[in-house]
């Protein structure tokens, strides 16, 4: 496995090279929208950039990000590429849950694969599981061994709930096996990215659920694994007893103590699961840099959408600076 | 064109019932007309003030969707949308006019999507969306009451100008011919009368052996 890291880490570090660098977020944040256009023509985005709207940036965006993160996989075989896929994975999720929620809502195919993200799972899968008719029948086409979204779709749909529970159980039981895959495949960094990732959902989560008037079943929205935020805490919180952060101020967790609002605390976790990111990102024979490149890439392309709109609308860069360089 | 109406008794007597109640009408519907005028002044000023919600509302809710398809790609936020809003609509009878009145339900604010795995910029951009879709309910509220009432405002202007201008003055021009027909039949009635009673009078006298004045005049002799 380690002769397999060296070639994946060599490749990754070429890429990770690539990333665009801060003085073009810089200069884009005051441009208007040709010059935003004109300054990406320039970047590792120009091969992809075929037109100057704001859906063509959107396009190169995707396109690029599936050049050069979505083969990830591809670039290795057996065990290694399960790993490598394993931050890949939520795409899949954010997909086969607008598939459910087209086929509940009665959208055509088409309809629901215009919505569609570049994923892991091949396209004939996808076809096949537009074709089917109810969510089982979808569990039943993603029969993949080991893969903790087919795992998670499996137990989610036992007894037939709504979409909203089916949704909130698909969510807990893909950050579950997601963790679960890590730790069975003895890679420690990246369990404890995992288990630090669902930490910070389950925080946020409690901060959304604040916001939104804490329901009854509080614990049907914990995702288990965590290793700093207990259910007790995440309850407090979604109740609006925001004392209970202190428990996470001997944490990594505890740059996220101050935080009230969702959008402080999703700035702060986004920083510190980037951190934690990085630290494996120093492991050459690890999953850490391919890991750290793959949430640069995703944090480059949030910031570049965002940049796009903040130009193409003319808002002013104070409206979303926080966010672009946060 | 005026109506053609017979000349009697009777139907001057209904002709008059029908003036009483044409003025009667005319003062409920001029009465219906300004309680009508000040609701729709009244809703007017509700009708600013939901506008106005409205176009913050979606001033709030697009940039909070930029935001969004910003960070949880553009693809990914619109998978969500397509969620009904559900509206809860009764027609209730405002002076006698019927005005639709449409509400939210409570509750429809409940999130129809995971939390867990949904960035906090959708999630606010979703918040928004359902903020705005309650604008937009209490716009249509109030516009369509204020259409309806401004409706019925011309309506009932229409009918009043229609007893006033038309109605009234065709039953009063009715009234003045069937009392100006009866009044010449009834002066036709007593010179007949009169007549009648003169050759009356001169048969008594001749078969009493009196000679009359005026028929010696007029015997031409």
């Amino acid at each position: 496995m380690a002769a397999g890291y060296a070639y994946l880490n060599a490749r990754v570090r070429s890429r990770r090279s690539q990333l665009v660098g801060e003085g073009f977020f810089q200069q884009a944040l005051s441009a208007s929208f040709p010059d935003f256009v004109r300054l990406l023509g320039e970047t590792v985005y120009g091969p992809d950039l075929k037109g100057g709207s704001l859906e063509d940036v959107d396009r190169a965006v995707s396109s690029h990000l599936s050049r050069t993160v979505g083969d990830l996989p591809s670039l290795v075989s057996g065990e290694l590429r399960t790993v490598v896929s394993l931050p890949l994975l939520r795409a899949d999720l954010v997909n086969l849950k607008a598939i459910l929620r087209g086929k509940a809502a009665g959208k055509d195919p088409e309809e629901i694969k215009a919505t569609l993200v570049g994923g892991t799972l091949p396209d004939t899968l996808i076809n096949s599981m537009l074709q089917a008719s109810d969510a089982a029948g979808i569990a039943q086409i993603l029969q993949l061994p080991g893969n903790p979204l087919a795992k998670a779709l499996r137990n989610a749909v036992q007894g037939s709930p709504d979409l909203l529970a089916l949704e909130v159980a698909l969510d807990r039981e893909f950050f579950a096996a997601a963790l679960a895959k890590a730790k069975k495949l003895r890679e420690r960094f990246l369990a404890s990215y995992f288990a630090l990732e669902v930490d910070a959902t389950n925080l946020a989560t409690a901060f959304k659920l604040q916001a939104l008037g804490a329901p009854a079943n509080l614990e049907a929205y914990f995702v288990p694994g965590g290793t700093h935020l207990s259910l007790t805490a995440f309850s407090r919180i979604a109740q609006g007893d925001f004392a209970a952060m202190d428990t996470l101020s001997a944490t990594p967790l505890a740059p996220a103590t101050g935080a009230r609002t969702l959008g402080d605390l999703e700035r702060i976790l986004r920083k510190i699961l980037r951190q934690k990111a990085h630290q494996g990102s120093l492991d050459s024979l690890g999953p850490g840099l391919t890991l750290d490149y793959v949430r640069s890439k995703e944090w480059e392309a949030a910031r570049i959408r965002l940049l796009a709109r903040r130009a193409y609308y003319n808002l002013p860069a104070d409206a979303v600076e926080k966010e672009v360089m946060g | 064109m005026a109506e053609q109406v017979s000349p009697t008794r009777s139907t001057l007597l209904a002709k008059r019932d029908q003036r009483r109640l044409a003025l009667q009408g005319a003062d409920l519907l001029k009465n219906k007309r300004d309680a009508l005028i000040g609701e729709f002044f009244a809703l007017v000023q509700d009708s600013l003030k939901a506008r106005e919600a409205l176009n913050a509302a979606a001033k709030d809710a697009y940039f909070s969707l930029l935001i969004a398809k910003a960070f949880d790609t553009p693809e990914a936020v619109e998978s969500l949308s397509g969620t009904p809003v559900r509206v809860h609509m009764e027609v209730e009878s405002l002076y006698g006019v019927k005005v639709p009145r449409i509400s939210a339900p409570e509750g429809n604010g409940a999130l129809a999507f995971s939390p867990i795995g949904v960035g906090s910029k959708t999630l606010e951009a979703a918040t928004a969306f359902r903020a705005l879709a309650e604008a937009i309910i209490e716009v249509a509220n109030t516009e369509n009451r204020l259409r309806k009432i401004g409706e019925e405002i011309k309506k009932t202007n229409r009918r009043v100008n229609a007893l006033e201008q038309i109605t009234i003055p065709e039953i009063n021009e009715q009234i003045k011919f069937i009392s100006d027909t009866l009044d010449q039949r009834a002066l036709e009635e007593v010179t007949t009368l009169k007549r009648i009673k003169a050759k009356i009078e001169e048969r008594e006298a001749q078969e009493a052996g009196v000679i009359s004045a005026h028929l010696e005049k007029g015997a031409g002799l």
